[in-house]
Order: structure tokens, then sequence, then C-alpha cells
């Protein structure tokens, strides 16, 4: 999968259907009676990922199984129930200090208990929340491929001392997984322009993403959390846009040699293409990304 | 704007501006045809004529983001345009021509003329892949050179240097949390090329030099710019700086020194910035510390009145002048001169006599040569004259002092707060980053150096004085003033610069800091002073910026540190101070009583800050977690240094008792049991907000800052509860606000994998100590109530899967335990049988919740492959099943549903009994391993013997006792305590350290450790006192420090025998 970070879930297709099919053929699965799960709304909740993103059935079913795995955090993270926001106030005062206590963690509300538990299982809920997982998933395989390639290459360009014990430093195994990686894509072995496929395939997965911003999502859980979904996509495809302009820089970076035109002209016609993203008007929600502001406030409105 | 921002860098980046004009220059027709090299995209016309088109269309729209890019490229064009229009033979090395742009120029910032271009005379090389260039450049408007408008639109309308500090000081901030910096320090270097190469056009302007500095700090404060990782050299921007004696020292530095000190602030500000990459020579004495040993000229503004020099080689037309008379810098002030400084008495001191310019260097003796830079209004002279930068700018200091007996007749600064606070940020910088020149915290060469450098600038403070009492004399009178109304502006500045001096001076002369702040107002020691309130209240929390908080904050870190580890060699006997270098520096006057009152006045002033801050505005969340994490780990560190070590009863009496004051009050104020007027609140609001702990991956360093604020306040609770244990202290506010607040700890707990460890820490420590007295412990799931519980229940029954980190296994485990013992029922019940009390009642039992695994059926299959598991997580696991079988037998006979796990452990013993009959000292921490898996399974099959009978199973119990009989008959034996380990140890250390005891040294029973090399000994309190000494480190392993590994070891393997078999 990190060998091909800017498209790591290909769209559904024959062969990941029945792989899909195998894995979750009873033969695979202890029987049902264990409580823990219901494979049969896996299966479903992975179809329905698998066909409203467009990815192939085997991932999808990974994220829904990572989804159903930390939904007892996510839901503790949700809010208080009645019993513990009455413990807290007992605890920190219920005047004004009290409040803001509570008010400090706006990201969590207090929900009565019952109506907590039935819409954190209800079907849009979960959908959201797997939408959720597999915009966080893209992202974060990225990053980690850009920091892979970062080792890999700063290690292949090393020519002093210095460098080699910083190699010598980062895991090995780190830099082995960023070698194939790069490896994959590498023609010739000693300059920059060995890693011009790899540059290339950067600015094409540039270019998707900045094509993916203005076409919107196309996930659509009936309806529901449209307006929440676009959002997160949006800021999911700037920060994927971001990673890959990291990894951009990781490569060029790496080497004092000048650079070919095959590899600056593909670069200069997207960015200017986009006015270097000066005049980009999805990326207001970059500044959502820390819930700085409101946090500084809220300790000091009492 | 992080997006833009790197696009912005990217962009710059890829046009490699050193390379493609190094290229330019030296290209050659023939060579480049044949050549084999990889080429550039400047060789290709359709690639250049293509970026034009596209970099011409930015500049048209004025994109501020692409404005390093199009500078850059304006430059490449301007190079080639030069190579062109250069003779043949000529283009073989780069010869600027950037005169032809400097003079006369009108407005702020002007690209290159097309002057060049009419020199262009040969028509011979039409078909030159360089010429080819030029003749399609796009335009912009008609009547314009094109290059040169490209260069004016990003050099004035976009103000490419703004942009560049802005990069410089905000994004590559940012950028450097990836790979300990070297992205951001990258990204430094490209732009500061692109200043370096702007240098061939651009005058010597204020934005080129605040951009020179962004780039060289990187918009650090001092204290991370000192603490920030060595870069290598290639990726250090101050290095890269000094080493380039084309461009950037010549047009930025010797401008800046030409201008000094009439222009005082822009050199100190480039030096100080220098100094910060801590480039030194081979004898670690920083470049920025000898551009200022010694400086060749001296820049200062006449006096209206002054005569005394004259125009002389006036044929040669370039404003030379010559002294007629000795020049002063200082005067001494007479004591019937002092209030009246008038013009007639200015003159009469300026000029001396040659006797006294004898006596006193700071004059520039009359015969010397120099150059008029300004003739209209006060004129202005750059004096050729040798002096020392470093002895000058101390006797600037001293006489920016009130009462100084000396007067700086040409500058002026006696009022400029600006002035002086940039002058002791330069020492304080200088200082620090000198003590650091070759490693990460000051060692003994450059702590040598720095007082080298303090003896420099003393040089020009009177005999009775030296730098440091200077600076402590500003500081002190900026304490005493700063909250008076009308005080001079930029007091504010002089603390916090001042602050950082004190900061860079712990290390290097610690004996001199202690006494001097114990006279300072600014701590209320003895009852007096305690200025540090009203500073704040006065000043910073006003304008929301707190870095002389932080400053303080840093003081009193490097305080704790020195004490710490000057604590035995200031306490033994000379014998062992002799072999230490730096003994007369450490200040063995400073007594323990001075030093106690001293911290425990900056614990109190601390506990104040910790009190209110939640009240103050910050304008930064950054400095704000700086502020909380800095006290709290101060906090962290003073407890343990005093209960840690040592089981004497009186803390006082300890090695370390000079923190016992400052560890009673912190005890006294967070673990009273009075709810009124306490600092816990703010406690609790820190480890809840650990709750909102962002996750990004671009902010890394926010999401960092945040992470060691959680984990450092959950650090300072642990530490707090289990001191509240060992003191044997009735039940704390703290500790019942924490029960209460039981349903924030556990979101503490999901809300990041980095505090997992530590809340279950907590949560064990908290369920401890309430059953270490009689009443009810409170209950640590009541508050949660069961649906919460449940839901804590499944993320904690996850344990680490799936990262398996076992610190966390064991951590959960041992909580478990603690809750099987220690009264808290119904998690017990919840533990053993997968139901809450309360839902048993209600309903008929669920059939999911009752097919769901246990954890005591998890920890049995655990067990059931008890070969494959690590020791500790064994020993925890056991551990749980024994205790829990002992506190509730009935759990007993879920075992028997197990019909592995028996007969499992019961084999496991053979496999133990080899490693234990080993008798080998090098495999020791083995055997004591093995022997203390052998107790707990000896325990667990004790109680199933007990049960056994309890159930009339007589025979199974009789099969087991006839095992159980061999295998006790097979380990009886004591063996291994070696005596003459310890009695050696104790004797041989005794007489290094005379006047010390090794038992202060041994771990106390607030602060556990799991038998091994670090059971008996306080490995890291050890480390701090002791590794002064050479004897610490020893030759191969000979030293203190493998010694109290071994006895701990030898103490440990005796410890798990006696718990087998005793």
């Amino acid at each position: 999968m990190l060998c091909r970070p800017f498209s790591a879930f290909p769209p559904p297709n024959e062969h990941s259907k029945r792989a899909f099919e195998t894995r979750t053929a009873a033969i695979h699965v202890t029987s049902t009676t264990n409580g823990n799960y219901n494979i049969e709304e896996i299966k479903q909740d992975a179809l329905w990922l698998s066909n409203e993103a467009k990815i192939d059935e085997v991932s999808a079913l990974r994220i829904t199984i990572i989804e159903r795995q930390s939904s007892s955090s996510a839901q503790l993270l949700r809010g208080f129930s009645d019993t513990e926001i009455a413990s807290i106030q007992d605890a920190v005062g219920n005047d004004a200090s009290g409040s803001s206590f509570l008010l400090a963690m706006s990201s969590m509300r207090a929900a009565p208990s019952n109506a907590q538990h039935n819409t954190f299982n209800s079907l849009t809920s979960r959908k959201l929340r797997l939408v959720m997982h597999y915009l966080s998933e893209r992202r974060h395989i990225i990053k980690v491929a850009e920091v892979l390639v970062r080792a890999a290459v700063s290690e292949a360009f090393s020519t002093t001392n210095n460098d080699r014990n910083a190699a010598a430093n980062t895991k090995a195994w780190v830099l082995g997984i960023g070698k194939t990686l790069l490896n994959a894509r590498r023609v010739g072995e000693d300059s920059i322009g060995g890693f011009q496929p790899l540059v290339a395939e950067c600015i094409d997965a540039l270019q998707t993403r900045a094509d993916d911003l203005e076409r919107g999502s196309g996930i659509s859980i009936d309806g529901d959390c449209d307006d929440e979904i676009e959002l997160e996509w949006g800021k999911c495809l700037l920060l994927e846009l971001s990673h890959i302009g990291q990894m951009v820089f990781g490569i060029i970076s790496s080497t004092q040699d000048t650079i070919p035109s095959s590899v600056i002209l593909p670069w200069l016609r997207f960015i200017c293409k986009y006015q270097f993203f000066e005049r980009f008007q999805n990326v207001g929600h970059e500044l959502t990304l820390l819930p700085m502001n409101n946090f500084a406030d809220e300790y000091t409105d009492t | 704007m992080y997006l833009q921002s790197l696009v912005s860098i990217v962009s710059l980046t890829m046009l490699k501006l050193p390379v493609t004009i190094r290229l330019v220059c030296s290209y050659d027709d023939r060579e480049s045809r044949h050549s084999s090299k990889p080429t550039s995209f400047i060789f290709d016309s359709s690639a250049v004529n293509e970026i034009n088109t596209l970099l011409f269309g930015a500049a048209r729209d004025y994109l501020l983001v692409a404005s390093p890019t199009i500078f850059a490229w304006s430059m490449i064009l301007q190079a080639v345009r030069e190579v062109v229009n250069m003779p043949r033979p000529a283009r073989k090395s780069h010869q600027t021509t950037a005169e032809d742009f400097l003079e006369d120029s009108q407005e702020p910032f002007e690209g290159p003329s097309n002057a060049s271009r009419q020199r262009s005379t040969s028509s011979d090389r039409d078909s030159s892949v360089l010429e080819k260039m030029l003749q399609s450049l796009p335009k912009i408007s008609s009547d314009k050179d094109p290059i040169r408008q490209l260069a004016e639109i990003a050099g004035n309308d976009c103000e490419v240097f703004n942009v560049v500090l802005e990069l410089a000081t905000n994004f590559c901030k940012l950028a450097s949390f990836e790979s300990p910096g070297k992205v951001g320090a990258k990204m430094r270097i490209v732009l500061l090329e692109l200043v370096r190469y702007s240098l061939e056009w651009v005058q010597y302007l204020p934005e080129v030099i605040l951009a020179a500095e962004g780039l060289l700090t990187g918009g650090d404060n001092f204290y991370s710019i000192i603490e920030r990782a060595r870069l290598p050299p290639d990726l250090n921007a101050a290095a890269e700086f000094l080493r380039d004696h084309e461009l950037l020292v010549p047009r930025l530095l010797n401008v800046a020194y030409a201008r000094f000190p009439f222009e005082t602030i822009p050199f100190l500000k480039l030096v100080k910035a220098l100094s910060a990459g801590r480039d030194c020579d081979d004898d670690g004495i920083l470049h920025a510390t000898t551009v200022l040993e010694l400086m060749g000229s001296i820049t200062v503004m006449l006096p209206n009145n002054f005569k005394g020099y004259d125009t002389f080689r006036e044929d040669q037309n370039d404003n030379q002048v010559l002294l007629t008379s000795d020049l002063r810098l200082f005067s001494e002030r007479r004591t019937n001169t002092i209030f009246s400084g008038t013009g007639s008495r200015n003159q009469l001191a300026l000029t001396v006599s040659s006797n006294d310019a004898t006596r006193d260097e700071m004059v520039i003796p009359f015969g010397t040569t120099g150059r008029v830079i300004r003739e209209e209004g006060p004129v202005v002279v750059q004096w050729i004259y040798e002096y020392s930068g470093l002895k000058f700018l101390g006797r600037l200091l001293e006489s920016a002092l009130p009462h100084s007996v000396f007067v700086d007749n040409l500058l002026h600064c006696a009022t400029n707060n600006g002035v002086v606070a940039e002058i002791i940020g330069l020492f304080a910088m200088l200082l620090s980053a000198t003590a650091r020149a070759r490693v990460e915290r000051p060692d003994p060469e450059g702590i040598e150096a720095a007082h080298k450098l303090l003896n420099a600038a003393s040089q020009g403070v009177r005999r009775n004085g030296d730098i440091i009492t200077v600076i402590f004399d500003h500081f002190e009178n900026a304490v005493q003033e700063i909250h008076l109304p009308g005080t001079t502006d930029g007091a504010l500045d002089v603390l916090i610069s001042s602050v950082q001096f004190i900061w860079a001076l712990v290390p290097v002369v610690p004996g001199r800091v202690w006494p001097l702040l114990a006279r300072s107002k600014l701590l209320n020691v003895d009852g007096r002073g305690g200025r540090l309130g009203d500073i704040l209240a006065s000043t910073e929390i006003i304008i929301g910026r707190f870095e002389f908080l932080s400053g303080c904050i840093r003081v009193f870190e490097a305080l704790v540190e020195d004490a710490i580890t000057h604590a035995v060699a200031r306490t033994s006997p000379s014998s062992s101070l002799s072999r230490t270098p730096t003994s007369d520096t450490i200040g063995t006057g400073v007594t323990a009583k001075a030093m106690s009152d001293i911290l425990l006045a900056l614990v109190r002033a601390m506990v104040d800050v910790l009190e209110s801050f939640s009240n103050w505005k910050f304008t930064s969340l950054d400095e704000k977690q700086g502020i909380v994490s800095g006290i709290l780990d101060i906090f962290n560190n003073i407890l343990h240094f005093v209960y840690g070590a040592d089981n004497h009863t009186k803390p006082e009496q300890k090695l370390t008792g000079m923190f016992a004051a400052a560890a009673k009050h912190l005890t006294e104020v967070f673990l009273s049991s009075s709810a009124s007027n306490l600092p816990v609140q703010p406690l609790l609001k820190i480890l809840a907000d650990g709750v909102s702990t962002p996750y990004s991956t671009i902010f890394i360093g926010g999401t960092q800052a945040w992470i060691r604020q959680t984990r450092i306040a959950l650090k300072y609770a642990i530490a707090l509860i289990r001191l509240a244990s060992s003191q044997g202290l009735s039940r704390s506010y703290l500790e019942m606000e924490l029960f209460k607040l039981s349903p924030i700890l556990v979101r503490v707990y999901t809300a990041n994998d980095a505090y997992k460890s530590l809340v279950v820490e907590l949560l064990e420590a908290m369920v401890t100590d309430a059953a270490s007295v009689d009443e009810e412990p409170p209950s640590l799931l009541g508050p949660l109530g069961s649906d919460s519980a449940k839901l804590f229940f499944n993320v904690l029954a996850d344990f680490s899967l799936p990262l398996e980190d076992e610190d966390l296994d064991v951590n959960i485990w041992n909580l478990m335990s603690a809750v099987m013992s220690k009264r808290q029922q119904w998690f017990a019940i919840y533990l053993l049988t997968g139901n809450v009390p309360r839902d048993s009642l209600k309903k008929p039992i669920d059939k999911a919740d009752a097919t769901r695994r246990t954890v005591l059926s998890k920890a049995l299959d655990g067990l059931s492959r008890i070969d494959k598991l690590s020791s500790r997580t064994a020993r925890a696991m056991l551990k749980f099943v024994a205790v829990s079988g002992d506190f509730w037998p009935w759990s007993i006979s879920e075992w028997q549903n197990h019909s592995t796990f028996l007969k499992r452990i019961f084999d496991y013993i053979t496999t133990l009994q080899t490693l234990i009959s080993v008798n080998d000292t090098s495999k020791a921490e083995t055997t004591c391993d093995a022997l203390q898996l052998a107790s707990l399974i000896g325990e667990v099959l004790a109680l199933y013997l007990h049960q056994c009978r309890q159930w009339g199973d007589i025979s199974s119990a009789r099969t087991l006792l006839a095992r159980v009989a061999n295998y006790a008959k097979n380990a009886v034996t004591m063996q291994g305590y070696n005596p003459s380990l310890h009695s050696n140890l104790r004797r041989n250390f005794e007489s290094r350290f005379p006047g010390c005891k090794l038992s202060s040294f041994e771990r106390t029973k607030s602060e556990r450790a799991p038998l091994g090399s670090y059971y008996v000994y306080c490995m890291d309190i050890s480390e701090k006192m002791l590794s002064y000494d050479s004897s610490w480190l020893g030759v191969r392993g000979s030293g203190f420090h493998e010694e109290f590994k071994r006895a701990s070891l030898n103490l440990s393997l005796i410890e798990a025998r006696l718990v087998s078999f005793g």
C-alpha cells in the first residue's frame, strides 16, 4: 500500500470482489455467536463504503473493521452522561469556574446517555465515521510515505559523515521500506533525474486532488451530513496536497544538482494553473485544524 | 497558509539558484555539446520559453506567493544577460557588475538596469543558447526592460523580503518539527541563497537585514535557538553566511560593521543571529566572537562643537579626515559635573592629554584617519581604529547605568533601553553559544571559553566590578522601576535579556548567580522583594506575551539542575574538590541555607503563577503550554530529588536538603485536605485539557507541546499521590477531586496513545492510596455511570493492541491487580465476570455480554502460553490471577475452565528451575526474573490447593502436592549474597566522597523499581550528583556507576530468593 501512496485504495474490480467474498465467507469468520460484532452488518457497511468512495472491497472491509475496533473510544470521546456531569460539577463546583471546565471540552457535547447511545449506533453516524476513517487513512498513508521517502532520499545523496551517522540512527526498517518505495520508481542511480518519475507521479497526484477538490467527494449518506463530509473531504485533500508537496521538497532539496526541465516544467505548469494557490478559495478549512482559538478563549471567558 | 508557503518554497527550490547561476556563468558552447552530465532546464530553450511565459504571467498577477520564485528567475535572466554581454575571455568567472545598481538609487529597491545590454558589441554569438533566451522575453509593459520589471514587481510590489521573512519565521518554524529541524533548516538555506544573490542588486536596506536575521534565527526564541539540535554545516545558515566572502559577508555584515556603533542595533542583531548558529573555530571560539574581539573601525557622530579634526588628501576627493586631538569615547564623570553636561564642559572632556590616553584605551588617538560618511548635520566619521568590541560594549553598558563613573560621549545611549537590552541579549547569546560551541550541553571546554569571553567583556568595566555586576545592576534597576508609572520604554526588554544572561551564566559561574539572586528584589527571600508578581501584572499580563516569565522559569530550572549536580561537590571537603576543574566557580561559599531560601522563594512564586495563570490572556498557546510544562516539570524534579532517594526521615538532612523546604511547601499546597484557596483546580484543568489534544499531520509541534504538557501534569499527579501514600498523609483534596473526575481521566486515556500508560499508573496510584486509610475508598467507576464504565472496560481490555506496548500492558495488569485487592468491588466484579453488578440485578444477563471474554479469562488464556510471554508481562498477569484468587476465591473455579492453564504453568517451573540453578553473575538478571516467576506460580498453586481442600477435591490436590514438594526441595538453598561486593563498595565510596553516605543514594518507598540493576540505588539522582567525579564512570566499567548496578542486582537476587522461599 505504501508503494502506491497516491492511490492506496484502487477502485473496486472483479478480483477484489472475489477476495472480499472469500475473506468474509463463513469458513474464515468465527461463528457469529461471538457477540462482539455482527458480521452481516460489517459486510454491508464495507460494501456501502466501497460503493460510495469507489474503493476496493477489501480495503473497505479493513476500514470498517478499524471503525468497529475504535468505536468504544469514539463513543467515550463523544460526550459525558448525566451521571458524569454531576460528578464533575461536584468536583469543580457549579459556579462559573466549574462550567468553564466543561466548556473547555467544547468538542464534547453533553448528551443524555440514552439518546447518545442511539445516535451513536445509528446507520448515519456509523457511515459518517466510516467516511472519516477512510479519509484519515488516505492522508496518513501519504504522510508516512513522505517520511519514508525523505529518509531514503537523504540517505541516497548523503555525502558527509554527519549524514551517514544520521542515516544510521534512522531505524533500519524505515530506510528499508523507503528504499523499496523509491527504487520501484527510480531510473538510473546517480542523479536527481532518476527521481523524475516519482516527482511526475507526485505532480499527477497533486493534479488529481486539485480536481477532486473542485468536484466534491461524491459520497452521500442518504442526504444527511453531506456538508460535514464535504468539509472533511476538502480538509483532507488540502492536507494531502501539502504532504505531497512536502515529498516533492524532500526529493528536490536532497541534491545540489540542477533540475532537468522534465521535472521543473510540469511543476510550474501545475502551480501556475492554480496561481500558486494564492487565490485558492477552499483554504479557509485549514484554519479549523487546530482548536487553538476557541480553546484559549474558553479559559479566559470566566 | 501552509500549502501556499510550501508551494512558494518548492518552486524557489526548483530553480536551484546557486547551481543555475554557476552553470550560466561558466557556460561554454562547445563544452556543453559534448557534456554527458545531466542537462539543466536552463539550457533547454523551449523550457526556458515556457518558464518565461508562466512566471511573467504570475508577475502580471502580482502573486505574493510566487514572488521569491519570480525574483530568483529575474536574477537568473540577468546573469544570462551579463554573460552574453561580456567579452568571451571574461566569461569563465562570475564578475559582478552590481555597483552599477548600487549608486544613487531613488526607489527603495531597484532592479538591474539594461545598461549592460548596451555594452554588447560582438555579433558573432547570435546562435548561442543563452542569447536566444533573451530574444524572446515576454513584455509586461512595452516601454520597460522586462527583466528589470520582473525584479521590481517581486521586490517592490510584492515586497519579496517581507515574504521571505514571513516564510523564514513562521513557515520554516512549523516545518522544522519534521526530522529534527532538518526540513526547516533546508528551507531556510534555500531562502538565504535568494537573499544572497539579491545583494548584487539591492542596497543595504532594513528589510534585507530583517530577512537575514529571520533566516538565521528561524523565528525561534532565545532558549529554543540555544537548545536546538546541532545542524550539519551544510544546513547551518550561520555557517553558510560566514563562509560567503563574496556577497553576504561584504555586502551585509561588513556594511553593518562599518556603520557601528553610529547605527548600533543592526550590527548587534546580525552578530547575535550569527552566534546563534554556534559556528566556531577549532579552539571553540565562535566566529561571531572573533568578529567582535578585534574591530578595525569605529563610526561615530561628532558633537557639533568638536573641531579636533582636519580634512586631508583633499585631492583624492574621498572625504578623508585626520584627528588633530585625541577623541575620548567615554569620559569619567567628576563629582562636581554630574548634572551639568553642558556643551562647553563636554568639549573639555572630549579632548584629553596624551597622558590620559595611555591610561585608558577607549580613546581614539591623535593622528587617526577616517572617512566622512555624512556631512550634513552632525558629521559622521568612520575612524580607522582598532579596538575590542567586547570591551567597548562592556564599557557602554556600564556607562548606561544611572550612577556610572563613565559617561558615553558620542552615542548617548544612557537612556536608551533598546540598546542596553540588545547588548545584554548579545552577551547572553554569545555566552550560552560559547559554552555549547561543540556539544549540545555546556562542557568544561565550552565553560572555559565562556570565562574568557566574560573576562574580555569585563576589561572595559571599572576595577571593582565586572560585566556580571554591570548586567545585574541593569536588571535590578529594571526590577525596581518597571512597575512605577512613567518608566522608560524598553525596561521590559532589559528584563527579558537580563534573564537570558542569567540563564546563560548558571552553567558557567553558578557561584555568582546564587548570591546575586539572593540580594535581588525579584523574589521574596527573607520577606523582602517579591517583585515578580508586580512586574507580571504591570507588563506581561497586559500585553499577553510572557517572554520574561518564561525566562524566569528557565532560570529556575537551571538553578534546580545546578543545585542537584553540585550538591556533593559543594559539601565534600576540599580534598575531592581539588580534582574538579570548575571548583572555583561553582561557589562552595554558597550556603545551603541561602540556596534553600531562594528555591523556596522560587517555588512560592511559581505556585502563585500556577494559581492565577488561567485568568490571563495568552497570545500564544505554545507559550502558555511551555510555561505550564516548565513549572510542573520543576515541581516534579524537586519532589523526586527530595523524596526519591535516601530513607533518612528528615529531608533537610539529606544531601538534597536545599530542596526540602521547597518540597515541603509543594506537598502542603497540593496535598492538603482542605478545599480552599489551592492551585489544585488549575492542575486538574491542565489534566482535563489532555482530552482536547489535537491530532494533526501538519502542526506537529503544536501536538507535541500539548502532549508534553499533559504528560508532565499526569506525572506530577502520580508523584503527588504516591508521595501521599508513602508519607502516610490523610486523604488529600486532590485525590478526592481526581476520583470525582474519573470521567475526564478515562477520556484522557482514550484521547492519545501517549497518555495511556500514565493514566493507568495514576489510576493505580489513586486506588492504592485510597485503600490505605480505614474509611471506605471512593469508587473509581461510580462517577462514570454504567454506560461509560462499560465503554472504558472495552477500551482497557484491548490492552495495547495493535501496537503491543509491553509497558502499557504491564501497567494495565498492575492496575487490575490493585483493583482486585483495594476494595474497588464494582470494578473487580466486572473484570472477573464481564458484568456490571447493577446490570445483573436489573435484567437477565445480556447474551452478548455473557459471551464476551472476561479479563480473567484473557489472563488465563495468556498464561496458558506462558513460554511465549515476556517475563514482565507474565509476572504482571500471574500477579493479577493470584490476587484475584486470593481476594475473590470463587474466581478460582474459572481456572478449571481453562484446562491447560494449570498444567502449563506447572510445567513451566521446570524451565525456570534450570534458569534458577545457574549460578552465574552475568546472568543474574535472568535468574532474578525466573525466581520471581517461580514464586508467583507457587502462590497461584498454593491458592489452588487451598481451594481444592474447600471443594473436598483431594485427589487432584494430592498429585499437585507431590510435585510441589519436589519443587520446593530443589530450591531451598540460599546462595548468591556477595558480602564483599557491598562492603567494598561502601568503603571505596566513602573514601572517595568523604562526608557522603552510600545510603543517601538508596531509593525510597515512594518510588519503587522492579528487581534488577535499578532496584536499590536511584541511578538518575546518583548520576546527577556524582558524575562530576571521574570515579563515577571509571575505566571500562569499573566506576561507581557499574558498582551501584552490580550491588542492586545482587540484592535483587537475594530479595527474589527471599520472596520465593521465605
